[in-house]
């Protein structure tokens, strides 16, 4: 999903990983549900940790207090892809 | 030092005699009074062949028949200090090298090498069939550009099993789980059949053209990273009980990756997928894992030989991203003939990843699924991989991962691999040829 939404990583307490939602995640963070990738959604990547990953702009990420801002990691690479079709 | 080496002798009735014989359909070698020079060890076995005179250009067609030859060649042997010690001639008889030769690798644009019968053959199918091992009850996951059944049904004379309902389609995808283009996932499913008739199919078309970002030439990451938080929603009963159980195990194949290290962010940044295992794609993998979903990836088309043209001829460190974790099996390709093709890419893998990639070796470059035309082989480590997810299916019918989780499956398949050049790990071939029936008498199931 390319654009200007980047890929990152959060971490959430237990409350809001029970079931993250683009809103929810988006009321705990104080940012619109706008802002989020929501086709790409609230991605569980060790839900029993409480990471979870999604897309949102850089922009809004540095706007998130100190706080918020270090449950985040990234942004990380969103490489494109592509089958090992036959070689060309 | 003993060198072969080719001897352009002078006519003689013995030589008449071995070629005539030879023409006959009767060879009889070299007669045992055919005079040769001293100090020359003849190959016997190998039958005179008249190569007319020693004049160069062309010459007349009846100049070369045996009796009219005023030459021969045979096939001899030279023993000297060094190789730049043979001489030119010997005795009248003219010395050229016999060189090695060798079939061209099996690369691109070759021609399909054998069949899905004699892959099926290479693989003793029916072996694991005789012992229930058909992929009854065992989900295989196809992650690429979505699966066609019609197609499957036309090539495989019976619909196979499929589970629309634990599929899943990207944002914006349109289509159904199983009714998608005849393209790359039809013939992954299709390899995937020819071990494990009965695995059942789920579609997680991550790299169809309608995907995010997509287009007939792949995708983006993060679409992988969704189909994969499905197909962990799906299968681990620690997050969703009712998940998964009627299967006894989830196979999940992918035969993509990424082509070139430009596609990703530049070395040393943090957030970077090519060498990172703290990349979000790559934790979730490794949580499914360690959930005892078994993960193939193909090992990438990189190969020094004949590398495709997406690589930009990066044939080094190619083996990158999830297709370098230590929790996934990782394939690298090679012909019916068991001969490396060109194209697989080779190991060892990216730094700061599992160096020993690929694991194994499976079979690719055969007429299969016809999915990209008639005549045209299932190709590209993309065929490999679900050669090999079909063996891991088929296993999965009566080895439980509770009992025999990935790692010790992945290990049992590595240790009774074929080994084809020495012994251990090489970049080649990794540990060797898949053997599931050596794999399944090592785990007593066979």
């Amino acid at each position: 999903m390319p654009g200007d939404k980047v890929l990152v990583t959060v971490r959430l307490p237990g409350e809001i990983a029970e079931d993250a939602t683009p809103e929810s995640v988006a009321a705990f963070l104080g940012i619109a549900v706008s802002e989020m990738n929501v086709a790409f959604g609230v991605v569980p990547i060790d839900p029993g940790n409480g990471l979870f990953s999604l897309m949102i702009p850089m922009e809004s990420l540095e706007s998130l207090s100190q706080d918020m801002r270090a449950r985040f990691e990234g942004p990380f690479a969103n490489p494109k892809i592509a089958p090992f079709r036959p070689p060309e | 030092m003993r060198i072969p080496v080719i001897l352009s002798i002078p006519s003689q009735e013995p030589l008449q005699e071995s070629a005539l014989s030879a023409q006959a359909g009767a060879p009889r070698g070299i007669l045992p009074e055919t005079r040769v020079p001293y100090g020359i060890e003849v190959d016997t076995s190998f039958s005179a062949v008249p190569i007319g005179t020693r004049q160069r250009g062309a010459q007349a067609l009846e100049s070369v028949t045996p009796q009219a030859s005023e030459r021969f060649a045979i096939r001899a042997f030279a023993d000297v200090e060094a190789p730049e010690a043979v001489p030119e001639s010997v005795e009248g008889a003219d010395v050229f090298a016999d060189p090695k030769i060798d079939h061209f690798l099996t690369c691109g644009g070759s021609a399909p090498v054998g069949d899905s019968t004699a892959v099926a053959t290479k693989l003793n199918v029916a072996a694991l069939g005789n012992a229930g091992l058909d992929g009854s009850d065992v989900a295989v996951a196809i992650v690429d550009t979505g699966i066609n059944l019609n197609r499957l049904r036309a090539k495989l004379g019976v619909i196979p099993r499929f589970d629309a309902a634990n599929s899943w389609m990207p944002d914006g995808v349109t289509g159904s789980p199983g009714q998608m283009p005849v393209d790359h996932g039809t013939m992954c499913a299709y390899d995937v059949l020819i071990a494990a008739p009965k695995a059942t199919l789920l579609d997680f078309p991550v790299l169809s053209g309608g995907a995010p970002g997509g287009s007939a030439m792949g995708g983006f990451l993060s679409v992988a990273i969704a189909g994969f938080a499905k197909l962990l929603t799906f299968w681990a009963v620690a997050f969703a009980p009712s998940g998964a159980n009627r299967y006894k195990a989830l196979v999940i194949n992918n035969s993509w990756g990424m082509f070139h290290p430009s596609w990703d962010f530049p070395p040393g940044h943090p957030g970077r997928y090519s060498d990172n295992p703290d990349h979000p794609f790559n934790k979730l993998v490794q949580l499914l894992a360690g959930s005892n979903a078994d993960i193939l990836f193909a090992a990438g088309n990189c190969g020094s030989e004949c590398p495709d043209g997406r690589c930009q001829n990066v044939v080094a460190d190619t083996i990158v991203g999830a297709n370098a974790l230590p929790e996934v099996l990782t394939l690298a390709g090679c012909d019916t003939g068991d001969r490396r093709v060109g194209y697989s890419s080779q190991g060892p893998a990216i730094a700061g990843m599992a160096a020993n990639k690929p694991d194994l070796t499976a079979y690719t470059h055969f007429l299969g699924s016809e999915a990209f035309g008639s005549g045209s082989p299932d190709s590209g480590t993309s065929t490999a991989c679900p050669v090999a997810a079909g063996c891991v299916a088929a296993l999965r019918t009566q080895v439980p991962p509770a009992a025999t989780p990935p790692s010790a499956l992945n290990g049992q398949l590595t240790l009774t691999a074929r080994q084809v050049v020495g012994t251990g790990w090489n970049g080649d071939y990794g540990f060797g040829i898949i053997d599931p029936v050596a794999a399944g008498q090592s785990l007593g199931v066979i």
